[in-house]
């Protein structure tokens, strides 16, 4: 779209979120970040609807912080198109997302960020989305929206939200290269690595060894002369396997990633350094829901949480908040970064929708 | 001389008569006693094993009874191979005890086992299933050798005779899944918004905190014309099955709720006077 002073930019229409906060960017802002790198195979559909080969709308699904926004900005420059992000609102609030949604349909082409925030799990939650899906049947113009993949995966089981999206992708982990590579480029690639040193190793070294899977992993312990216990990682290149580690603790998000990479503060970047600040957390069904609920929205209002999860909620946030896994500012309720992969895994064990 | 030792000998000397060895008698108690401690310690373990995860939990229960009997069979086996290396007489003997014994006291005993091995086969019901036996609706909480334990919604242990599965019917909720089906029903006036009754006992399912739902467990609102009232039926999977009862409660509150809000009329019961004021 062409703004009045006739530049090309994509226009941004902001709707309740502080300005550098609403987008929900934390991943590292490079031009590495490409469409290949975050999609894998699914790039190739999402530039076949950019072109108009394959029709749309397009719905872009990625896990929080994931550098979705990213592939949104592709979208919102390769079509020229208004710019629309979503926020958590008071109900009350005027316009509603959905008024704006439908308003900049029919504009032309529309980049819709953060669709997670159409619905709200309650008793008659899902008119706004209704509505919005509604809209877009009726629309010739070329969207492309983006989702929360837990939110989405929900709206799939209990609304078939993706018959009304002819074309979905979804972002998949980030390798380790390019993890590594994104790291550097937005942090500085100057870090020293190396390996924590043992002052006097002991005689005896304990091993852990994993049997069985998941939840039934049991770690047996194995003690072993120490001069026979040489995993073999102590003989490879400390950096590669601290982006190793943090690839796998990120699940190759890179929004965690960065969380995890921000809080390595010292000279020497270790592999035993690479820890996820939240890595278990033991919740009752209630906190699980509470907290599922955040993980599908990314950030919601106090309001939207008491009508959900009901007059428990300050009481269930103010644990969570204690356990690391979300914060709360202004009568908003966010998901931390880091507690991703932990949110996600305790939630998906209790089997919260 | 010890009265331990005084009275030891008399039964020494009884076990010679029959002709049987009294450390061959102690071998068959001390096995006896550990097949019981393993399996109390092996099904404290799975037990607390399929705790851990609601998913699993009924799969890893199923263990429970097949542990018992397998260690039980197997220290029958272990017992009874040396006893039973009998004389003709002494077969002819314990056969008609045994016989005997069946026939008239241990026939429901027996059954019971037999009832128990056919549990353990052919898995009517596993352990951690919500099933109903015979009138009686709870959970499996144990499958032991002659009878199962059910525990109902009012935390009631009922023992059922494994022996009635041959000769009653058996309901299985879950069939060894961890979630099941539970049906809520709501009674709507007759001049209600059908629509927006169906809408709203939809939404209350789908909303809550308990629902399972995916391809394979879909969500269905079914209406029914009574009466004088129209009954909407929600049908939707929990996610654990313990949920049962809270989930159903949950739905109706939420959906009565929003009826109220709505505006939405619940049936007034007409009264028939039979004294005729």
């Amino acid at each position: 779209m062409t703004d009045a002073d006739g530049d090309s930019e994509p226009s941004t229409v902001n709707t309740g979120l502080p300005a550098d906060t609403d987008s929900g960017t934390h991943t590292p802002d490079t031009d590495a970040l490409d469409t290949e790198t975050l999609l894998g195979d699914d790039a190739e559909t999402f530039e076949a609807v950019l072109s108009g080969e394959t029709a749309g709308p397009l719905a872009v699904v990625a896990p929080p912080f994931a550098g979705h926004e990213r592939l949104l900005d592709a979208a919102a420059d390769a079509l020229d198109a208004e710019r629309i992000r979503l926020g958590p609102r008071g109900r009350e609030e005027k316009p509603t997302p959905v008024a704006r949604f439908r308003e900049a349909l029919g504009d032309g082409p529309v980049v819709v960020e953060n669709c997670q925030h159409l619905y709200e799990r309650r008793v008659g939650g899902f008119e706004p989305l209704e509505s919005a899906l509604d809209a877009l049947a009726r629309t010739d113009s070329r969207v492309v929206t983006g989702w929360n993949r837990y939110a989405w995966s929900y709206l799939t089981a209990v609304r078939s939200v993706e018959g009304a999206f002819p074309a979905t992708v979804e972002t998949g982990p980030v390798a380790t290269a390019a993890m590594a590579e994104l790291l550097a480029d937005r942090y500085g690639g100057d870090r020293e690595y190396g390996w924590a040193e043992a002052a006097d190793p002991p005689l005896v070294t304990v091993r852990a060894y994993e049997l069985g899977r998941g939840r039934f992993a049991l770690s047996v312990p194995v003690p072993i002369p120490t001069r026979f216990a040489s995993s073999g990682d102590e003989e490879r290149d400390a950096e590669a396997v601290v982006f190793e580690r943090l690839a796998a603790l990120s699940e190759g998000n890179l929004g965690v990633a960065s969380a995890i990479w921000e809080d390595q503060t010292g000279d020497v970047v270790r592999p035993s350094d690479i820890v996820l600040p939240v890595s278990d957390v033991d919740l009752d069904r209630e906190e699980a829901f509470c907290l599922r609920v955040v993980l599908a929205k990314e950030r919601v209002t106090r309001a939207e949480l008491a009508a959900v999860v009901g007059d428990a909620h300050d009481r269930i946030v103010a644990r969570l908040a204690r356990d690391g896994v979300v914060a709360r500012e202004d009568g908003l309720v966010s998901l931390e970064r880091s507690a991703v992969p932990t949110a996600a895994a305790e939630t998906d064990r209790r089997r919260v929708l | 001389m010890t009265g331990t030792a005084r009275g030891g000998r008399p039964l020494q000397s009884a076990f010679e008569q029959v002709g049987v060895d009294s450390a061959l008698v102690g071998n068959a108690v001390a096995v006896l006693l550990a097949a019981y401690l393993l399996t109390r310690v092996a099904a404290a373990a799975l037990t607390a094993l399929a705790e851990r995860s609601p998913r699993y939990r009924v799969t890893l229960k199923m263990f429970i009874p097949l542990t018992r009997f397998l260690v039980y069979g197997v220290a029958l086996y272990v017992v009874l191979g040396p006893l039973l290396q009998l004389s003709a007489t002494q077969l002819v003997a314990v056969s008609g005890l045994l016989a005997a014994a069946i026939g008239f006291g241990l026939r429901d005993l027996f059954a019971g086992v037999v009832g128990g091995i056919v549990l353990i086969t052919e898995q009517p019901y596993q352990v951690g299933d919500k099933v109903e036996v015979d009138g009686d609706y709870g959970e499996v909480t144990d499958i032991g050798l002659r009878a199962t334990t059910l525990t109902t919604a009012d935390d009631t242990a009922v023992r059922v005779p494994n022996a009635a599965t041959f000769t009653k019917n058996v309901a299985n909720a879950n069939d060894g899944a961890p979630e099941m089906l539970v049906v809520v029903d709501l009674a709507v006036a007759t001049d209600a918004d059908l629509d927006e009754a169906t809408a709203v006992v939809r939404d209350a399912l789908v909303t809550s905190k308990f629902v399972f739902v995916d391809d394979d467990h879909p969500v269905a609102v079914l209406v029914d014309d009574e009466t004088y009232y129209w009954t909407v039926r929600g049908k939707a999977y929990v996610a654990d099955l313990r949920d049962e009862f809270v989930f159903a409660s949950d739905v109706t509150e939420r959906s009565l709720a929003a009826f109220e809000e709505r505006g939405i009329e619940t049936p007034d019961i007409p009264v028939e006077r039979l004294d005729g004021r």
